[in-house]
């Protein structure tokens, strides 16, 4: 895989994903209205003198409009895709900022692949582009090695309680599968270790490369459906999706193993 | 074409952020590196550990008419799957953000339990958000509680870790 192609498949699916949080935010506006957004507090707690202005309803909702003009803009604007990106990155982070509430691991990872990918883009070919790609790499790669390694530290997911509790809160869990897993607990020690060690490896497998990588990162593919499909937390399908093709990049040609 | 000074600068900037990131990973070093983060870049990729979250907080309010009649509590979290969750899930992140909210709280609480609550930035945002919370018509009172529950088996196990007292809507 090339960079241009890397890039490219990555910019459409953190658009997929910053366009779907940004409609989902047009579709939930109450939270800006009456909700936990509309906050007066809020605009104190992040102090800028704007705030008061870009949190108030609808006002509120400029920056996810923003967010899908610029992201639609990044796909169908080629010759336009660095200025597009780099001003997405602006709204994205004023969004984090304005609006501190509720931030999610997707988040961060959609800020680092905006600026992974502004970089590819605004200069293809050069060190500093793949100084781009390469960040976003090694943060995946921090990514899933941290996760795995602070639940090996964890009593609870060595031991197989982690997923069958998790899946049994009615925030992150689901009704059938918390079930099953109480029903059957070996089958929740299994998803703990196995997501432990699909973590764990996942920067070794970038190392290794080659059909090593294509299989951990097919198995990315099914954990973040999993995820999504039992947890909710559908956005990190595409965030953490984007950094695959990058990761086959980096991978192929900057440590050399040949993707 | 950035020159050499400006692929130096690009690069040294990504280094230091890549290793703020790695830093940002152990707890004891995340409020220092946290206070500096304004735009939240630096990342905190634990993900549901060490302590994996297997019991749900929920933020339930109640309304007290200016007759005396209060009324039974109602839920504003939200939770529950669905199969359309896999693409489409506008409640998600305003159901984090309560839930972040009152875990904060009542991490505050536990942290510095003499000290007032009422006067902590989380249980203003929360007063403020439960406050213009619609209501009864009649509505003069409200009170919100924090509760822990068991998940799935709601509302046994139930435990109440925070009841705010009455405050004026008006």
């Amino acid at each position: 895989m090339s960079a241009a192609q890397a890039t490219t498949l990555s910019l459409y699916l953190v658009s997929v994903a910053i366009g779907l949080d940004s409609l989902e935010a047009l579709a939930a506006r109450d939270n800006y209205r009456v909700g936990i957004y509309s906050s007066d507090i809020l605009a104190g707690v992040t102090g800028l003198p704007a705030a008061r202005l870009v949190q108030r309803y609808p006002a509120a909702l400029a920056i996810p409009l923003m967010l899908i003009a610029l992201m639609l803009g990044a796909v169908l604007l080629p010759d336009a895709r660095p200025e597009m990106i780099g001003a997405a990155l602006i709204a994205h982070v004023s969004r984090l900022r304005y609006f501190p509430l509720g931030l999610a691991g997707f988040d961060q990872m959609a800020t680092i692949i905006l600026g992974g990918l502004l970089l590819a883009d605004a200069f293809p070919g050069t060190l500093v582009a793949n100084a781009g790609l390469g960040f976003v790499s090694a943060e995946a790669c921090l990514a899933y090695f941290t996760s795995g390694a602070a639940k090996a530290s964890s009593a609870d997911w060595r031991a197989g309680r982690a997923v069958v509790g998790i899946l049994n809160t009615r925030a992150y869990g689901a009704r059938l599968p918390g079930r099953l897993l109480r029903a059957a607990p070996r089958l929740g020690l299994l998803l703990d270790w196995a997501t432990i060690l699909f973590e764990t490896g996942f920067p070794l497998a970038v190392l290794l490369g080659g059909p090593i990588l294509i299989v951990w990162l097919c198995v990315g593919v099914l954990f973040h459906l999993g995820v999504s499909a039992t947890m909710g937390l559908h956005l990190f399908v595409w965030t953490f999706g984007a950094t695959y093709p990058i990761l086959l990049y980096v991978s192929g040609h900057l440590i050399g193993s040949g993707v | 074409v950035l020159d050499y000074g400006g692929t130096a600068a690009v690069v040294l900037v990504l280094v230091a952020w890549l290793l703020l990131s790695a830093a940002n990973q152990f707890a004891h070093l995340q409020p220092k590196i946290g206070r500096w983060d304004r735009f939240a870049l630096v990342p905190v990729w634990t993900f549901f550990a060490p302590r994996p979250f297997t019991r749900d907080l929920d933020l339930l309010v109640r309304d007290q008419s200016a007759a005396g009649d209060v009324a039974g509590w109602r839920l504003l979290t939200t939770h529950g799957r669905a199969l359309r969750h896999l693409v489409w899930h506008p409640s998600c992140r305003g159901n984090k953000a309560i839930v972040d909210v009152c875990a904060e709280l009542l991490q505050s609480i536990s942290a510095n339990p003499e000290h007032d609550a009422s006067v902590l930035v989380s249980y203003r945002v929360l007063e403020s958000y439960v406050r213009k919370t619609p209501g009864r018509r009649d509505v003069a009172l409200r009170q919100f509680v924090i509760v822990r529950s068991s998940g799935y088996s709601f509302p046994d196990g139930l435990q109440v870790l925070l009841v705010s007292p009455f405050f004026s809507l008006v």
